[in-house]
């Protein structure tokens, strides 16, 4: 059976590196990864990834822009999304929930809340 | 027990497994200072950060984030004592309410080091409100920053210079 993909978006490579070494070396999920929305809505197209896990502020265009794009697309209209916030923003999750996000998590991130959340998602 | 969680070590590693891989895999002394910010502000949590070359005893600074420069041009204004350590390589950790408008956020100094000389500090203006203290995972982080960061922000530019002046 084909590994499930996930798709990280963040406009950090830390923060980058560090999702794909907690996904890589504690799950067996596949990473595609993208650096702000623009890419994230076409890489998600292109892709078609199981979970799409994806920083809120980005350049170009933010996490909730990209998440309602994602939501007008056939190919990611089901499609889980996590939102990552840093701690403090999470007054604004509200917004992020109606741009279509199932679920959120704060920055840094944590990495035993990130695999079970995606597990939660994705199974084992 | 439930032996389908896995067992993730927040602590001892991951943080420092990405800034280490961040920091080697940097592509030039500008992506160096990006790797550098990414690790202050995505790992370590603080968003006001300075960078002060360090040299023949003079200290100024070389690169900022979040701050206006015009207010932090050199590591004289800071606490005395505090600069005094870190010059002689310790990491120090002070606060910065005694700036006006400042609270109790903590302010880190690292020296950044190459062999025994520290040729620049980092500082770490104003860690955000919950970070009380550096744990033992930030630490680990500190001192990657302290003693690998300078080959990869001003050796590789010097030796790029040097090669160029050589022909």
């Amino acid at each position: 059976m084909a590994s499930k993909k996930i798709l990280l978006v963040d406009d950090s490579k830390t923060a980058l590196m560090m999702e794909r070494i907690i996904v890589e070396k504690h799950t067996n999920y596949q990473c595609v990864t993208a650096m702000d929305g623009i890419e994230a809505v076409t890489k998600a197209n292109q892709e078609r990834p199981d979970l799409v896990l994806m920083d809120v502020v980005m350049p170009n265009m933010n996490g909730f822009e990209a998440c309602k794009k994602m939501r007008l697309q056939d190919s990611t209209r089901e499609t889980p999304i996590v939102l990552l916030t840093t701690r403090g923003e999470e007054s604004y999750m509200e917004a992020g929930f109606q741009s279509g996000c199932n679920d959120y998590l704060t920055k840094p991130v944590n990495g035993e809340e990130l695999v079970k959340l995606l597990q939660s998602y994705l199974g084992e | 027990m439930n032996v389908g969680t896995p067992r993730v070590k927040d602590s001892e590693d991951l943080r420092f497994s990405a800034a280490q891989r961040r920091l080697h895999e940097s592509t030039g002394p500008d992506d160096a200072l990006e790797a550098v910010r990414e690790i202050v502000t995505g790992l370590l949590g603080c968003e006001e950060i300075g960078l002060y070359r360090v040299n023949a005893g003079d200290s100024r600074l070389f690169w900022s984030f979040g701050i206006d420069p015009g207010r932090y041009q050199n590591l004289q204004q800071f606490d005395a004592s505090g600069v005094k350590k870190v010059m002689a390589g310790e990491l120090h950790i002070g606060n910065a309410a005694s700036e006006p408008g400042r609270n109790q956020s903590l302010r880190v100094f690292v020296p950044i080091r190459v062999n025994e000389s520290t040729v620049a500090v980092l500082v770490m203006l104003k860690m955000l409100p919950q970070k009380l203290g550096l744990d033992e995972s930030d630490m680990r982080v500190v001192e990657l920053l302290a003693q690998e960061s300078a080959q990869y922000l001003f050796i590789a530019k010097a030796r790029a210079s040097a090669a160029r002046r050589n022909g």
